[in-house]
């Protein structure tokens, strides 16, 4: 791994080193994790701040552990996932909603590699999918978030999340096909 | 929009930084995540270890479960089996394996191993260790010194010799203390008493297990009543060696030395097919014993 100035692993050293170093950390992650608040359904602005608070201090306090094996994203987005476990059950809330944006990822979501026909006959929109991303569990919402939204592969979803590659396809495989029972049922 | 999100990031990194400085937070040293991960390890190894000295448990109790002698024991293989399974070993083999996937799958990479691939390659390497263990003579000290205290938990050597003293059944098991010179032996039995035995209708073979066997057990008819008492007397029919394997090698008794022999006026009247004498005509299974005993020698 290359440690010029920029990269974080570099940054991880010198904010060991000098905690206003660590700044640069937070200002590059505040509007990613931001944005995966709210996907994963935090609605609002004032929750999302404080759960990304927590999120920085706990990454701060951890930094010797990380992992330089993995990268500085995947291992903050570890940490974000952890949090905002914690923060639903804290506050005793269900996640709200889904922030779902209208790109073509989105309609990934969706799709049915097994049944072609069925992709074609179906025209959901995203305010339907925005709905039955909203009423899934809260770990099928998660994986297809982190796999069409945040766009992360397999391996990266499996270090997030903590759990085998295997599980990571089962997940998604199951969370599609119960995301498509939602949006059937909307439409009836 | 870029500007705000700018401001927001700058703000939030603002108050961030000073929550650290006023709360003094500071990172935890290396050696904390260094001594987390090599703990969950050590109790990885632990578990791992513990799971296989019962493994060791189990297998001292099923090789020394008199499982040939089921047919004067018990009524079938079935209910030997069912009251002779170490339930306690099998149940702590379950638990170890589960805590040992449990601390596995919190160490800095074993999340990424799914759980039957963990649980298959504990499980190989436990019995693996096990059978070490157990080839150790560990598996004798895991069953009786530490299952002998545990409660409703019988050893392997307590179940067996409890289903050999059981005299109105014509079972009995026990230390030989002396051998006559006309056949008859003093048994102490595993119920404490000691029992003068008429060993008239033993054959040769018998006397060789009598003879270099400290504990042995014994098929018979009780006298009279069918009671037996330490006046009374026990008919014996059959004589089996009462053998203990995988002790540690470290404890292993002394084999004893032929003493005593048949009294000779009787040793050309032997013919282990045939029924030497009344008493013996009644015990059941008969001919199965005699194929065991005959297996035995």
């Amino acid at each position: 791994m290359t440690t010029s100035p920029d990269t974080d692993s570099s940054v991880v050293l010198q904010s060991l080193a000098d905690k206003e170093a660590f700044g640069v950390l937070i200002a590059r992650y505040v509007e990613p994790l931001a944005r995966y608040a709210r996907r994963l359904g935090v609605s609002r602005d004032e929750d999302i701040d404080d759960l990304l608070q927590e999120v920085f201090l706990k990454t701060y306090q951890n930094l010797n552990a990380f992992d330089r094996s993995l990268s500085f994203s995947t291992w903050i987005y570890r940490i974000m996932h952890n949090e905002t476990i914690s923060f639903f059950r804290k506050r005793n809330i269900r996640p709200e909603g889904h922030m779902v944006e209208d790109s073509e990822s989105v309609l990934a979501l969706v799709s049915d590699e097994t049944n072609p026909r069925q992709q074609l006959e179906r025209a959901w929109d995203h305010e339907h999918i925005h709905q039955a991303l909203g009423r899934i569990d809260f770990k099928y919402k998660e994986i297809l978030t982190l796999r069409y939204l945040e766009e992360r592969d397999y391996r990266e979803i499996s270090d997030i999340l903590q759990i085998p590659t295997g599980s990571v396809a089962t997940l998604i495989h199951r969370a599609k096909k119960i995301l498509r029972k939602e949006l059937t049922h909307l439409e009836q | 929009m870029e500007h705000s999100n700018d401001t927001h990031a700058k703000t939030l990194a603002s108050k961030t930084l000073s929550r650290i400085e006023c709360e003094q937070i500071s990172p935890r040293s290396k050696w904390h995540f260094w001594l987390t991960e090599k703990t969950f390890w050590l109790f990885v190894v632990l578990s791992i270890v513990c799971a296989s000295l019962s493994v060791a448990g189990v297998i001292y109790v099923m090789m020394n479960t008199g499982w040939e002698f089921q047919v004067a024991t018990n009524e079938s293989f079935v209910e030997l089996l069912f009251s002779a399974l170490p339930y306690l070993w099998f149940i702590l083999v379950v638990v170890f394996a589960g805590l040992g996937y449990y601390n596995f799958h919190h160490t800095n990479k074993g999340y990424r191993y799914s759980f039957s691939a963990v649980v298959f390659f504990a499980s190989c390497l436990s019995v693996a260790l096990g059978i070490g263990f157990y080839l150790f003579g560990l598996g004798q000290i895991v069953d009786e010194e530490i299952g002998g205290r545990v409660p409703f938990h019988e050893s392997a050597l307590a179940g067996e010799h409890g289903r050999w003293n059981q005299p109105r059944r014509g079972l009995l098991g026990g230390e030989v203390i002396h051998i006559e010179d006309n056949g008859d032996f003093l048994l102490r039995t595993y119920g404490g008493i000691e029992l003068h035995i008429n060993g008239e209708s033993l054959s040769e073979n018998d006397f060789e297990v009598l003879a270099s066997n400290s504990e042995v057990r014994v098929v018979g008819v009780p006298f009279l009543t069918g009671d037996v008492s330490p006046d009374g007397e026990f008919h014996a029919c059959f004589v089996f060696p009462m053998e203990v394997v995988g002790r540690p090698a470290w404890g292993m008794p002394q084999p004893r030395h032929a003493t005593a022999t048949r009294p000779a006026s009787s040793q050309n009247e032997r013919n282990i097919s045939v029924v030497r004498s009344n008493e013996c005509m009644d015990v059941r299974p008969y001919e199965t014993l005699q194929r065991v005993r005959n297996i035995k020698q």
